[in-house]
């Protein structure tokens, strides 16, 4: 096993730190969060990030895009995760990316694909149904007088909205939801949204056929960058919690001196260190042997899953009344945090998946 | 580029390694002292030992990645206990690094062949996690130190041949900087070994007293006064060589406890089968961690996986014992009955022979790894080595 970063990966590793930085700050953040025109800035970040290419970094070339893997993807988005970027590079560049190439027949990759990857369309996709949980087999196998999809990430502001529908047995579909209303879930995340999306039966234009499997291996993918973010967010967590503790005294030394702040500290960190392998890990299964891609993929995320709550909690408790205000940012990465816990399975779905392989249930 | 596949060298050493260990691999009780002895110099001659060691000592001159992949070879044929494991991966790592030439020359091929077997004399009574307290006192007299004081929590020290020793050699200069590092035999007169029976009942580590023991100057290693340094490298070695010989260790209980929860009678409950799912989760983490960080692993961050290791393999533990139910208890449902590697051990006397299947057990395992949070070093001392070393924060 090889976790090293190529040339290129440090590049693109180093390059999205120092544009966040600058394009993402704080200050823009909040902006999008707090001021009337905060579409705008959200807007603004997304048209540069498609300057870079990044929509497009999974997109294979024949569609215009980079052809990158799971693995560079990885390293990005431990960058995205860190600078709390809004939804759309997830649900446009690798959710929908995936399983328009997954799913879609030829022609409709052909038409969508090449705007995906330039940042021109935004697409989302559904697939979670009431009562279907993250299991693609538990979908419904047939479509009422309308589908209703839950937990569709950032499709208020998509102008393509995708739905991943099973059509009985192993087979599955993939749609686009043409007049389809969409209900913002008000979301504890407020930096990323989430809708429950209704589409008439008859308003779906299906783009292509497939099977449940073909749809868990989407889902799969998925996991494994929302995991990359979470290792990110985590890892700035702990370094605005390090610059805090060493400056901030009381009893006349920085509380970074006292164990038991050092201790909180250092299990943040072991926390990372582990949650990153998973997500590397994984990243690299899915590249080269994506026939061991479900359980690597929830490898990587029951271990995000547990980091990033962690870390999230620890970060506040250790700036103590300051790490409770709205002004700090360490609120919005437990959100994020908690929120994504329950995206594409939980801790306990994705243990009992793994149960399962090993044959023990 | 590929992440997941051996390079073809790679390839073809794995593919050597395999069948080699499928012919080769005894099976052997781990009290059984001359046997281990006999399957360390077999493993040696043909190649498999000092991996990572300089040629000229022994060694075979290879990479981290040979050695990776011996871990998981080894893991997977499950051979028996490494018994000279402290000059392995303590002692004779820590005199590539730091002994001169001679002591290499003369010291590292018989630690690879096991002929002679190492032990490691830091802690003392009232020098554990502080060990810049120690006072065990070596008195220049001429050409040799005169050595006086008590080592304790000395592993394997009942079969040593050899002790790699910290000692005071100025008592009045500020306590680091009295220390100095030495090489001394154990058969010289006026050093003692006592057994310590430990929670598992076996004596696995004893004390061990110098009374006046006179120790060559030739058998210090570095300069004088200079052992601390010298004993802050050997721990750097020591939490890395344990890192990676984890590997071996969690793969090899993780399997176990997929027999052991295979051979139930009754299925997991669903809340079992998330723990042994969780402990999946961990060993896999864990052992990759050690390959991701192979490069930093001989610096401060060896803490970072030895304190995971050290709380995953406890939980492991804990979930292999439980899958007994209320069998738990009894030694009679000893749950796995492959040779045991949690540690190797020796100093049979608290433990009978005919005890041996205790010795495999899971309440063994669970006993034993009480000590994982407390042996090269506790979890709370590195947990402060992380915060202050690594993350850089404040000392007091």
């Amino acid at each position: 096993m090889d976790f090293s970063l190529n040339e290129e990966q440090v590049l693109l590793r180093d390059s999205a730190r120092e544009f966040l930085g600058q394009e993402w700050p704080s200050a823009e953040l909040r902006r999008m969060l707090d001021a009337a025109d905060g579409a705008v800035a959200a807007g603004a970040l997304w048209s540069k990030m498609s300057d870079l290419g990044w929509p497009g970094l999974l997109v294979s070339e024949d569609y215009d895009g980079l052809g990158l893997g799971m693995f560079d993807l990885a390293v990005l988005m431990e960058e995205t995760g860190a600078a709390l970027i809004p939804g759309t590079l997830h649900a446009s560049g690798l959710l929908a990316a995936s399983a328009l190439e997954a799913l879609a027949d030829e022609d409709s990759c052909q038409k969508y694909l090449p705007d995906i990857a330039e940042g021109k369309l935004k697409a989302t996709v559904g697939i979670y149904e009431p009562g279907s949980g993250w299991t693609p087999m538990m979908l419904a196998p047939e479509a009422g007088a309308a589908v209703t999809k839950r937990y569709v990430p950032d499709a208020a502001g998509a102008d393509l909205i995708l739905f991943v529908n099973r059509t009985g047995g192993n087979g599955a579909q993939i749609a686009i939801a043409h007049e389809s209303q969409a209900e913002d879930l008000n979301s504890i995340d407020v930096t990323r949204s989430l809708c429950q999306v209704t589409c008439p039966a008859d308003k779906l234009e299906v783009l292509g056929e497939g099977t449940i499997a073909d749809v868990q291996a989407v889902i799969d993918r998925a996991t494994i960058g929302l995991s990359a973010e979470l290792i990110g967010g985590s890892a700035r967590v702990l370094d605005m919690t390090v610059e805090y503790v060493k400056n901030r005294k009381q009893f006349g030394r920085a509380v970074g001196t006292f164990q038991a702040v050092q201790h909180k500290a250092a299990d943040m960190l072991i926390g990372i260190e582990k949650g990153r392998t998973g997500v590397y890990y994984a990243a690299a299964v899915a590249d080269e042997r994506p026939d061991d891609l479900a359980r690597a993929a929830s490898v990587a995320k029951a271990t995000a899953n547990q980091t990033a709550v962690s870390v999230g909690e620890l970060g506040i408790q250790l700036h103590g009344g300051l790490g409770f205000t709205w002004e700090q940012d360490l609120h919005l990465y437990l959100k994020r945090a908690k929120a994504a816990e329950f995206t594409y399975g939980d801790t306990r779905w994705h243990l009992d998946r793994i149960a399962h392989g090993l044959g023990l249930s | 580029m590929t992440r997941l596949q051996d390079t073809p060298a790679e390839a073809a050493f794995r593919e050597r390694l395999r069948a080699w260990l499928e012919a080769n691999t005894p099976s052997i009780g781990k009290h059984d002292v001359d046997a281990l002895k006999a399957w360390q110099r077999t493993l040696h001659e043909a190649g498999w030992l000092g991996l990572t060691w300089p040629a000229e000592y022994g060694g075979q001159g290879l990479g981290f990645r040979e050695q990776a992949i011996f871990n998981e070879e080894a893991a997977r044929a499950r051979i028996p206990p490494s018994i000279n494991n402290i000059g392995l991966m303590i002692a004779g790592p820590a005199l590539i690094a730091v002994g001169s030439e001679a002591h290499k020359k003369r010291y590292l091929p018989k630690i690879l062949s096991a002929q002679e077997i190492w032990c490691q004399g830091f802690s003392e009574p009232n020098a554990g996690s502080d060990l810049a307290a120690l006072q065990t006192r070596a008195v220049d007299d001429g050409d040799d130190y005169v050595i006086t004081g008590q080592k304790i929590w000395t592993s394997n020290s009942l079969i040593a041949d050899y002790i790699w020793l910290l000692v005071r050699t100025d008592p009045d200069a500020p306590r680091h900087k009295g220390i100095t590092a030495l090489v001394v035999d154990m058969k010289s007169p006026g050093v003692t070994v006592k057994p310590l029976r430990q929670i598992t009942g076996e004596a696995e580590f004893g004390e061990v007293f110098f009374d006046e023991v006179r120790v060559p100057k030739a058998n210090r290693v570095g300069a004088e006064n200079d052992g601390w340094i010298i004993g802050m490298k050997t721990f750097t070695r020591e939490r890395a060589n344990i890192s990676v010989a984890l590997s071996v260790r969690l793969q090899q209980q993780f399997d176990r406890l997929l027999d052991t929860v295979r051979d139930r009678d009754v299925p997991l409950d669903p809340q079992q089968a998330r723990d042994v799912a969780q402990a999946y989760v961990d060993s896999e983490c864990l052992t990759l961690t050690c390959e991701r960080m192979a490069d930093r692993l001989f610096g401060f961050e060896s803490s970072v996986v030895k304190v995971a290791w050290a709380e995953m393999n406890q939980r492991l533990q804990r979930i292999g014992l439980s899958t007994l139910g209320p069998d738990a208890p009894l030694l009679s449902a000893g749950g796995f009955d492959q040779v045991d590697d949690t540690t190797a051990t020796f100093g049979t006397e608290a433990l009978a022979e005919d005890d041996e299947s205790y010795a495999k057990s899971w309440q063994f395992g669970y006993l034993r790894a009480r000590a994982n949070s407390i042996e090269g070093g506790t979890s709370e001392i590195l947990r402060s080595v992380i915060a202050e070393r690594v993350l850089g924060l404040p000392r007091k």
